[in-house]
């Protein structure tokens, strides 16, 4: 390739980048000021292109006026939309509202084929085949004027944002929109404002397209993608990242190159990848007591779904025509597949969007491995899905090692199938794009072909009943509480004690190892696979949709989900086939999911609460007086000091938050740490604690060096933490959420002796069984004390615990201390009621600017000349001692 | 929303669904002789179902008009697949078990062909494939498989034999090739053959690039084989990818002779989608299994262009073609009783239609025991003055001479 063949691909590249950075940007806008990923975002584009198309047209006029004339439509479009399908699912969580998205994406795309037909459609204009010539580069000038417009509407974005009251104010909305709210901004008009200007958006970008574009009903869901990459990459809600991002997509779309998985994108930190894989190995997760499995199993609702499934399948197999034994046989598949996805998406929330890479290695070991050596296709399933875990692991290692955001681990996903989908395209040994055919059908048993569908059904079957009595079996086990735990709050749980990497790992991989079987059992059942039917990206869309749609992370949802979902698609299918309305399928698809999400927003678990169901009942055991462990969780050999902090330095960037701190901590005392905002208290604790990893210095804890471990690994050298901003745990009681972080540290029965103990000392047992979600502010300060104690720490570091407490709860927290001291944990707090921290502390130590200022006894330093100058401000100290200061929440 | 809202829109959801499963869809009557044809409604490639269904119609129309089968009139029912094989594979229940149908036309893409004729061998109903080019399926022994369509190897055999055709006397081993094709089956299946062929003849390949068709800008991939000087680009294709390439050659002052394959270069609404002097200036010819302008084609193109206004698509050609020499195998079928899977299969096989009495470019329809139509061969149109199509080979139904390498 010559340089100037190189030179025209990253040009070209740049070129549709500008456009692609318009698109992106407005999708990066509406997700950053309302948390909505838009799924239907090329739709709209779509939408306005075929606008652009009908104006050009119709009245003779080149796109770019076309596109002026669509600005207002689409603002409409954008504002109609808003009201009647985002507003109401706003609070519903971003994959409902991302399933809802998919639901208009489906109705539009059949729109447009029902209105448009599938015919290529352009435009001509005067420009049209225009170049210009920039040394040995060729640049079209539709392109190159799309590039220009895409600049400079970016730019006036840009400026608007920055430079306008209103810019401000949407500006406010994406960093917190309660507090701006609290500050007088109108979110409801603000949230219109957004949408209905980033659809509007889209007009120009389509008026820019169709200048040298050729339209199709399936361009939507590809401009859907490409804008979500586009973002991701860029930085989530960052718009200068999203236009960055833009061009590279566009310089790789011409390059020519597969799809690449990618982290944090232009604006990454990859650093940091290094430094936090250098972490020690994994704490191993104890077995599962044999008491966990327990007659609650039994009791289980996921043992009568089973039950209610095999009745169903006796009924089909003995008196259904095999067609309909065919479609159960798909159904039980999709119910196998969402349940599968919903392990890793639902249960521990972090959404995959790659699980067809998984069913797409299923299928083509067991279909490759028996054409190729003779191997039966039982034997191909579970290489398969072996193969898959190796691979889950393997994709899964960065974003879970690095803690990135739960959407890019989606987006690493997405792109990580499609890398699969262009990569076996190309190999000639799996049959490149022509496909794989599986051996002959009405074989043996061993060759996994069956001419009669019900015996296919009834293998379907088995594989579900061992698949959800496997994943039950997690759930009321040990798993069920740490995939609770992380899904609500992966911070607090890491605090706890729980090895997050490690669950998210083998999380992924039971999901991965399990999605793969049902891809085997689909090429075999459909016969035949080719790269697109075994890695495209409807399956994953599918199985989405039924796991949502049923209630994501609910043990019964994704049945539920494709028992309402799967049937009535295929029966409307059919229906609308014969009806001679083929094409309106997906329209009257889509526009049903849409009502379905907009009458039960939290799923049809959720909505079938009033029966009976629940999400899935934790197991928890009987909390009572049973004796407590004779050892703690901790190693109890302590030297003096418990703690030496020696010259520990952190910086961010040019801003040093910590600088060479030295202090110790003596076994068994109450040391406080107090300072003024900003003095970096809050990093010296995150530092302690594992979440931030020290710049220089060392940190020794019983003799251990324990700079850099994971919070998990802190935790089980016996340093618990609270959070300055109460960690809850919403879908939890209090009951379970102390009890998780026993478990994470003891054996089962230890662990609710632990648990009923620390709850009794804590003062929370009369409300144990009250939700999260339902605690007043000083309950859940005392349940951040109660988690960090359950993991029976040495030393405990509490930030803040006093901050919004009143007179009398203060005096409480106090004596809790006193107690916790008492106890033989040693306590290190920090704390900006002055006269609390005077009053329970043996030892303080003060921070100003990262650096230690002052260590010494109340006394002294209520009399230090620097505390005082720098953090008490007063020459009478006595004077401060009785003004609490204000909650502080920025260090 | 309201909860008056949500009250509203619950009723209208549930009314829906109840009203619409109440009205029931009117099944057809048993009269008419129904054969299900399984294509690509919607979806990815949904061009092609939608051409598909027109063709179909017409020759419903064209049998019915002629006495139907043995005095039926026939029913062809278009059965939306999605392009999807898991779709094809339940269709393919559906319409063999529940609906009892004997025979399933397939106008599908290879991949939903590949999933239907294994399970027509399956389930012992023929299968008569008018698209898929895949000559894989044929290899596999099946007996309940019928192919009326070329293969690849037909293809690539009549892109290698017109090329020597149109060179007479000119010594094709001084010429470039490059070779361009978008990597679906079709695309990088055809691109193999291809290769092949002008490397047992000894040619010289200067370029071979593949791009994904859903890519709409191939101005850099262009600028590629550009560099690589080709005087003759073979180009496997679908229609947008078509419309992107020519417009960059344009942009690149880039005009070889090029010669497609697949059905980019040969729609007829090409000219509506491209300059026609750009057409006209690199010489478009394209392989296909169906022009308009064949003489035996005429009813074809008259009537489709009394109905749509424009000239009937290879897709649509190709599935009205077929189904039209459907008739005679019908009513042998019908004429021994019952039509039955093993009945019309058996006059399937004996099969022996002449070709110039169908709209088929082929010598006969007439299957071997692999269910190959030995009959089947490709043509090239070309383009003329960059607006009309005229068939150029094989010379035995060409219209016009073809313009010569340059």
């Amino acid at each position: 390739m010559s340089a100037s063949s190189i030179a025209q691909a990253l040009v070209s590249g740049l070129m549709l980048g500008g456009i692609y950075s318009l698109v992106a940007m407005s999708l990066a806008l509406v997700f950053g000021v309302m948390r909505v990923l838009n799924f239907a975002h090329g739709d709209l584009l779509m939408c306005a292109m075929y606008g652009v198309v009908v104006l050009c047209k119709a009245l003779s006029i080149s796109p770019y006026a076309a596109a002026v004339i669509m600005l207002p439509v689409m603002a409409l479009v954008g504002y109609a939309l808003f009201v009647g399908l985002i507003r109401p699912v706003l609070g519903s969580g971003p994959l409902m509202q991302a399933q809802l998205t998919i639901g208009l994406s489906f109705a539009i795309q059949s729109g447009a084929l029902l209105l448009f037909g599938a015919d290529l459609l352009n435009v001509h204009t005067s420009i049209e085949g225009e170049v210009v010539r920039l040394g040995g580069v060729v640049l079209g000038v539709p392109e190159l004027l799309g590039f220009c417009v895409g600049i400079a509407l970016s730019a006036i974005v840009t400026w608007f944002l920055v430079k306008t009251e209103t810019g401000c104010r949407i500006r406010a909305i994406a960093q917190d929109p309660v507090m701006a709210t609290l500050c007088g901004i109108h979110l409801p008009r603000m949230q219109i404002l957004v949408f209905a200007g980033c659809i509007a958006l889209l007009a120009i970008p389509a008026g820019c397209l169709m200048a040298f574009y050729q339209l199709t009903p399936s361009v939507g869901i590809q401009f859907s993608l490409l804008s979500l990459m586009v973002v991701v990459l860029g930085g989530l809600g960052d718009l200068r990242g999203a236009f960055l991002g833009g061009g590279a997509f566009g310089a790789r779309r011409v390059a020519d190159d597969a799809p690449r998985q990618r982290g944090r994108g232009a604006r990454g930190r990859l650093s940091c990848l290094w430094d936090s894989a250098a972490g020690s190995p994994a704490r191993p997760l104890r077995t599962r007591s044999g008491r966990m499995i327990s007659k609650r199993i039994l009791a289980n609702q996921t043992i009568w779904a089973l039950a209610a499934l095999w009745l169903a399948i006796g009924i089909i197999g003995r008196y259904a025509n095999s067609y309909w034994v065919t479609v159960a046989v798909t159904l039980v598949m999709w119910i196998y597949l969402a349940s599968a996805w919903n392990v890793i998406g639902g249960f521990l929330g972090q959404v995959s969007f790659g699980n067809a890479a998984f069913f797409g290695i299923g299928a083509y070991s067991a279909i490759y491995l028996a054409s190729a050596f003779g191997l039966s296709p039982w034997i191909g399933m579970f290489v398969g899905a072996g193969l898959s875990a190796m691979t889950a692991l393997a994709v899964g290692y960065l974003p879970f090692r690095m803690g990135l955001s739960p959407l890019v681990f989606a987006l690493l996903t997405l792109a990580f199938s499609y890398m699969l989908l262009y990569g076996v395209s190309g190999v000639e040994a799996l049959g490149g794009t022509n496909g794989l055919f599986a051996s002959a059908s009405g074989q043996s048993f061993w060759d996994f072909r069956f001419s009669d569908p019900v015996t296919l059904l009834v293998v379907g079957g088995v594989f579900t009943t061992v698949e959800l009595a496997l994943i039950q079996m997690l759930y009321a086990g040990r798993y069920g509480f740490y995939w609770r735990a992380i899904h609500d709050n992966e911070a607090a749980a890491a605090a706890m004690g729980i090895d997050v990497f490690r669950v998210k790992q083998l999380t992924f991989a039971l999901s991965g190892f399990l999605t793969s079987f049902a891809g085997s059992f689909f090429a075999q059942n459909v016969g035949f696979i080719d790269p697109p039917s075994a890695f495209g990206i409807e399956i994953t869309i599918f199985i989405l949709l039924f796991a949502v749609v049923g209630g994501a992370g609910t043990m019964l949802g994704p049945l539920f989900g494709t028992m309402l979902l799967m049937p009535a698609g295929e029966w409307l299918r059919v229906k609308l086939a014969e009806a001679g309305s083929a094409s309106a399928n997906h329209l009257v698809y889509g526009v049903a999911l849409m009502a379905a999400i907009l009458l039960w927003p939290g799923g049809l678990v959720k909505a079938l609460s009033r029966f009976g169901l629940s999400r899935g009942r934790l197991s928890m055991p009987t909390l009572g007086d049973g004796a407590l462990p004779t050892a703690p969780a901790s190693e109890r050999i302590c030297n003096d000091p418990l703690l030496e902090v020696r010259e520990v330095s952190k910086r961010f960037g040019g801003l040093a938050a910590l600088r060479n701190v030295t202090f110790e901590v003596p076994k068994g005392a109450i040391v406080g740490l107090i300072g003024p905002n900003g003095a970096g208290k809050t990093t010296l604790f995150s530092c302690l604690a594992g979440s931030q990893i020290p710049t220089s210095g060392t940190i020794c804890f019983n003799g251990r060096r324990i700079e850099g471990m994971r919070p998990d690994r802190v935790c089980a050298c016996g340093i618990g933490r609270t959070f300055q901003i109460t960690q809850a745990f919403p879908s939890m009681t209090m009951s379970e959420v102390v009890f998780t972080a026993a478990l994470a540290n003891a054996g089962s029965a230890d662990a609710a002796a632990i648990a009923s103990q620390v709850l009794k000392d804590t003062g929370l047992w009369p409300r144990r069984d009250a939700v999260c979600a339902s605690l007043t502010l000083a309950e859940q300060r005392r349940l951040g004390i109660a988690r960090a104690l359950a993991a029976r720490p040495t030393l405990i570091l509490l930030d803040e615990i006093m901050a919004g407490l009143t007179p009398r709860e203060i005096d409480e927290a106090i004596l809790l201390i006193r107690n916790i001291r008492d106890s033989g944990v040693t306590v290190l707090l920090i704390e900006h009621h002055i006269r609390a921290v005077m009053a329970v502390s043996d030892r303080i130590i003060v921070l100003d600017a990262g650096e230690l200022i002052a260590d010494g006894t109340p006394d002294q330093i209520k009399r230090n000349e620097r505390v005082l100058e720098a953090y008490l401000g007063a020459p009478e100290p006595e004077e401060q001692l009785r003004k609490p200061k204000l909650q502080d929440h920025s260090t | 929303m309201t909860a008056d809202g949500m009250k509203l829109l619950k009723t209208i959801f549930l009314s829906g669904v109840i009203g619409f499963a109440a009205t029931g869809i009117a099944s057809a009557a048993d009269d008419p002789v129904r054969i299900p044809v399984i294509t690509a409604l919607t979806g990815p490639v949904a061009v092609l179902g939608q051409d598909a269904q027109k063709g179909t119609e017409l020759a419903q129309e064209a049998i019915n008009k002629a006495g139907g089968i043995g005095g039926r009139p026939v029913s062809f029912q278009i059965v939306d697949t999605q392009g999807r094989p898991d779709v094809v594979r339940r269709e393919m229940e559906r319409l063999t078990r529940l609906e009892k149908m004997p025979l399933v036309v397939g106008c599908e893409i290879s991949a939903g062909t590949a999933s239907a004729a294994q399970f027509a061998e399956s389930a012992q109903v023929p299968l008569v494939n008018l698209l898929s080019v895949s000559a894989d399926i044929l290899e596999r022994g099946y007996k309940w498989y019928f192919a009326e369509q070329i293969t690849g190897d037909d293809e690539a055999a009549a892109a290698l034999g017109y090329l020597s055709a149109v060179a007479p006397g000119q010594d094709l081993s001084g010429k470039s090739f490059a070779l361009l094709y978008e990597d679906s089956p079709r695309g990088a299946g055809t691109a193999t053959r291809i290769r092949k062929l002008l490397g047992e003849k000894g040619l010289k390949v200067v370029s071979e690039n593949s791009y994904n068709r859903a890519d709409r800008n191939l101005l850099a991939l262009m600028r590629k084989v550009q560099d690589s000087k080709p005087d003759i680009l073979i180009w496997a294709n679908y229609a947008e990818d078509a419309v992107a390439g020519l417009k960059a050659m344009k942009q690149l002052d880039f005009y070889p002779y090029v010669l497609g394959i697949g059905a980019g270069l040969g729609d007829p609404r090409l000219p509506e989608l491209v300059d026609p002097d750009l057409i006209q200036k690199v010489h478009v010819s394209n392989v296909d299994y169906f022009s308009p302008d064949i003489a035996r084609a005429k009813a074809l193109r008259e009537a489709f262009q009394a109905r749509y206004k424009l000239d009937p698509s290879s897709y649509a050609g190709a599935c009205y073609a077929g189904l039209l020499t459907l008739k005679e195998p019908l009513e042998k079928a019908a004429a021994g009783g019952a039509l039955t899977p093993t009945a019309i299969r058996d006059a399937l096989r004996a099969v022996n239609i002449p070709g110039d009495t169908t709209s088929w470019p082929a010598k006969s329809i007439h299957f071997d025991v692999t269910g190959r139509n030995i009959g089947a061969q490709a043509l090239v149109s070309q383009w003329v003055g960059g607006r009309s199509k005229s068939t150029v080979y094989p010379p035995e139904i060409a219209v016009a001479k073809p313009a010569p390498l340059p």
